[in-house]
């Protein structure tokens, strides 16, 4: 496992209250100091719902209406919920904010803000984080976008070319990647020579909606690419030994994981894996203490996987809701929704682990120390990915707007 | 008339039945067992009789009894096994009002649309009562549908007792408070305006919108003076010249013209009627296939219609009847890749090339043949000449390339 700076807690915060905290710095001037171009993808975990960051990554025993033990993890004087033991065992390997703060309470439009870093607003269509990089990268064999467990954000402005791939069920095998098995490749490609002369025969006809007829060829010329490519057997979990799948665990966001790791080590760009079901209104403790053991399962492995193979060195992981939860219990054992105060993870990409980034108040209901937003942390990925975050598109409205919405690079991210 | 004889046919009936079912009954659960065959049967001869439409969502409401006898309480028992009363309370509001996002009141006061948590749990008072239990065993097996005579819904401030939207609606004597709800919904205003965009959004591929705001009020206002008659409806939309426009001429800004309606919006085809499409045009008696399974896969495949809604338009919150045309990646493979659609274009017993090649010898008969079935047209002269040039000493095997190129063309899957 490559050496990682440890940083204490302590050491970390009494460091940035002398250097402004986290450094938050300017985007464009971030950009151009941090020589930043260091990760080749980026694994997005998507907690979707919002997790309750009181439960999970930022315990207040005896405070928020706590029912959950805590455990020490890596770092010291930091703890998590009992129920993350792996992650706990793993937090030399990531870097965790707990002082993510926003504004949307609603789970379509913090969910928007997530994906984007933009409030939605009607008819600007503004394109999903993945989408961007998917056209930064360009279309290869395998698909520069792949959604797996949920259905994928829209591609806003960009079209429907760079419409994540969207894998349902990632727990069985991927349909339809093959043709049948009496029709060789030489035949697919002849009969595929056939269908590109009535497309262009078609398309001669229908000028007047020529846009989205090219944009419909584009997307069956991907998939004629993909179905001819042997770059498909990343999508195959099988090749995987049943001891590494076992390992991850027979959940959705296990094998996703698995398929993720596997995606981004043959070289798509930008995978998501949603995990959804944190939603806890009702009963919050047993769901979130079976979604905890899930998910620790699953990300501490991938951590241990990525760590021990080098490709957490070159592939960013992100894990974080649209926002998190109440630190009060309501009538029926939940918690609701909470905006200003939720918790995020970043690891790999030459994001340095051990660190805990900001700090919230007793009862986690907000930041006390250096609050980090959406589109600081997606212009800080961004950044390591090598896409412009302030690249100006056009809606079909004619208003212009940026990759990222504001933001600034967190300095301590790298 | 052609559009008369349409209406009068079975056809419509069975159309119909099958558009309200994917809009009640989630793809996920329609090859149930409970759900597999008495709901859609139920819809089909409702709208077969000429039961007004509001009559139809009234029955679904106010369902008692099991499924099998009772498929209009499909709606119900669908809602309800997935996500309780605030489910089928959300779902019941949004797809007969149209009122979007009232489902997010149910945690919390919706942050713009001015639904109130409270107006949210009043409303699902109104299904307290409601159960769904297993009933039978074996083939027999269905669900139950009933009221329980007692039984509130708790909400965040305890107990609450049922109102509609915020208004103290009428009880009569003896009814179960369903059929207040019902009586209620189909009576607002919303009922008639919300089932006239959902009639208009499947014929035309795309929403009337706020510019279509005065057709909405008259079609609306019409519907209700005629008992909610939903063959006059249909019948008065597509005799309209907005429905009659072509797709391949129109101003010069075509966006500006689909949304005025001067042009036809070319649409991919459903994914039950491009199954049915496909399996008509490559077989000679399109009700008995001549697909047959011959893999060890396929013979697991139950219902070939139900796995192309899965895999086509499968349920996605973000795609917009803006985005018809548009495929993604995967329905694109399956379109390419799927045993289905490689094995119909085979030339086997009872094939529509297997009966071609009885009939004709000729290769120019031939392909007229084909692209009158597939295309409704004759080929032009340039395909004509490709195609026989193509053709030309070729062995069957040809044929079905030809034959493929053509149902995976974007002429075959669409409305245009």
């Amino acid at each position: 496992m490559p050496s990682r700076p440890q940083l204490h807690r302590r050491a970390f915060l009494g460091g940035s209250l002398a250097t402004g905290l986290i450094g938050l710095a300017s985007g464009r001037t971030a950009h151009a100091q941090t020589d930043a171009t260091s990760a080749r993808g980026c694994i997005m975990l998507t907690l979707r719902g919002g997790p309750s960051h009181v439960d999970t990554f930022d315990p207040k025993p005896g405070a928020a209406d706590s029912r959950f033990g805590t455990r020490r993890t890596k770092v010291a004087g930091v703890r998590f919920s009992e129920h993350l033991p792996l992650l706990a065992g793993k937090l030399g390997s990531f870097t965790l904010i707990r002082s993510m703060s926003g504004v949307e309470r609603d789970h379509q439009r913090a969910s928007h803000v997530l994906h984007t870093s933009h409030a939605p607003q009607g008819g600007i269509g503004h394109p999903s984080f993945g989408a961007v990089v998917a056209k930064h990268h360009g279309h290869g064999a395998l698909p520069p976008y792949v959604v797996i467990g949920g259905p994928a954000p829209s591609p806003g402005v960009l079209g429907a070319t760079f419409t994540a791939f969207e894998v349902r069920n990632p727990t069985r095998p991927v349909p339809h990647l093959r043709s049948p098995r009496f029709v060789s490749t030489r035949r697919f490609e002849r009969r595929m020579e056939q269908w590109r002369e009535r497309e262009a025969d078609f398309l001669g006809r229908h000028a007047a909606a020529a846009d989205d007829l090219l944009e419909r060829r584009a997307v069956l010329e991907h998939a004629i690419a993909m179905t001819n490519s042997d770059a498909i057997v990343a999508f195959d979990l099988e090749q995987e030994p049943k001891r590494i799948r076992e390992r991850y665990g027979d959940t959705v966001v296990g094998q996703g994981l698995l398929m993720a790791r596997r995606l981004v080590a043959a070289g798509v760009p930008f995978v998501e894996v949603a995990m959804p079901g944190w939603d806890t209104h009702v009963d919050n403790f047993s769901t979130t203490q079976r979604l905890s053991r899930e998910l620790d399962t699953a990300l501490g492995n991938l951590f241990a996987d990525m760590a021990s193979t080098g490709l957490l060195d070159e592939i960013l992981v992100l894990a974080l809701g649209e926002f998190g939860r109440t630190p009060t219990i309501n009538a029926k054992g939940g918690r609701d929704h909470h905006a200003t105060a939720f918790s995020a993870i970043v690891a790999g990409g030459g994001v340095p682990g051990g660190q805990v980034l900001g700090q919230t108040d007793s009862i986690g209901r907000e930041p006390i120390a250096d609050p980090v937003t959406v589109p600081d942390l997606l212009r800080t990925v961004a950044v390591r990915l090598g896409v412009d975050p302030d690249e100006e598109r056009v809606s079909r409205s004619g208003r212009p707007f940026t990759t990222i919405d504001g933001g600034r690079v967190i300095g301590a991210l790298g | 008339m052609v559009i008369e004889e349409l209406l009068e046919s079975h056809d419509y009936a069975r159309h119909w039945a099958e558009t309200y079912f994917d809009a009640f009954v989630p793809v996920s659960v329609q090859k149930r067992p409970p759900f597999a065959n008495g709901p859609i049967a139920w819809l089909e001869r409702s709208l077969d009789s000429g039961m007004g439409y509001d009559a139809i969502v009234r029955r679904m409401l106010t369902a008692e009894g099991t499924l099998r006898e009772h498929g209009e309480g499909a709606f119900l028992a669908a809602q309800l096994r997935a996500g309780r009363v605030e489910g089928v309370t959300g779902v019941t509001i949004e797809t007969f009002l149209g009122l979007e996002g009232f489902r997010c009141a149910q945690c919390h006061d919706h942050p713009w649309a001015d639904i109130e948590q409270k107006t949210f749990e009043e409303t699902a008072a109104y299904f307290a009562r409601l159960r769904v239990t297993p009933d039978g065993k074996g083939d027999a097996r269905t669900l139950r549908v009933s009221e329980a005579e007692r039984g509130e819904f708790r909400g965040s401030g305890g107990p609450v007792a049922p109102r509609f939207l915020g208004v103290d609606w009428p009880v009569r004597e003896g009814e179960m408070r369903r059929e207040t709800l019902a009586r209620a919904l189909t009576d607002s205003d919303r009922f008639a305006e919300t089932t006239v965009d959902h009639v208009w959004e499947r014929l035309f591929g795309s929403e009337l919108g706020g510019a279509g705001a005065s057709a909405r009020s008259l079609l609306a206002a019409d519907l209700r003076e005629h008992g909610y008659d939903h063959r006059r409806l249909v019948r008065t939309i597509v005799s309209s010249s907005a429905y009659q426009r072509s797709a391949r001429t129109g101003p010069a800004d075509p966006d500006q013209a689909r949304r005025a309606f001067a042009q036809a919006r070319i649409r991919t085809l459903p994914p039950r009627t491009l199954f049915r499409t496909l399996m008509q045009a490559t077989s000679v008696d399109p009700d008995q296939p001549h697909v047959m399974p011959e893999t060890e896969t396929a013979r697991h495949m139950m219902n070939n219609e139900h796995r192309f809604q899965l895999g086509i338009h499968a349920e996605d919150p973000h795609s917009t009847t803006e985005d018809r045309l548009r495929s993604t990646t995967p329905e694109a493979l399956m379109l390419l890749n799927d045993w289905l659609v490689n094995a119909s274009v085979r030339s086997r017993p009872t094939s529509r090339l297997a009966d071609l090649f009885e009939r004709h010898e000729d290769t120019g008969e031939r392909l007229e043949e084909l692209y009158l079935a597939l295309f409704s047209r004759l080929p032009t002269p340039a395909e004509r000449q490709r195609d026989t040039d193509r053709l030309k000493n070729a062995n069957d095997k040809a044929w079905e390339d030809l034959l493929y190129s053509m149902v995976v063309s974007t002429e075959f899957v669409t409305n245009h």
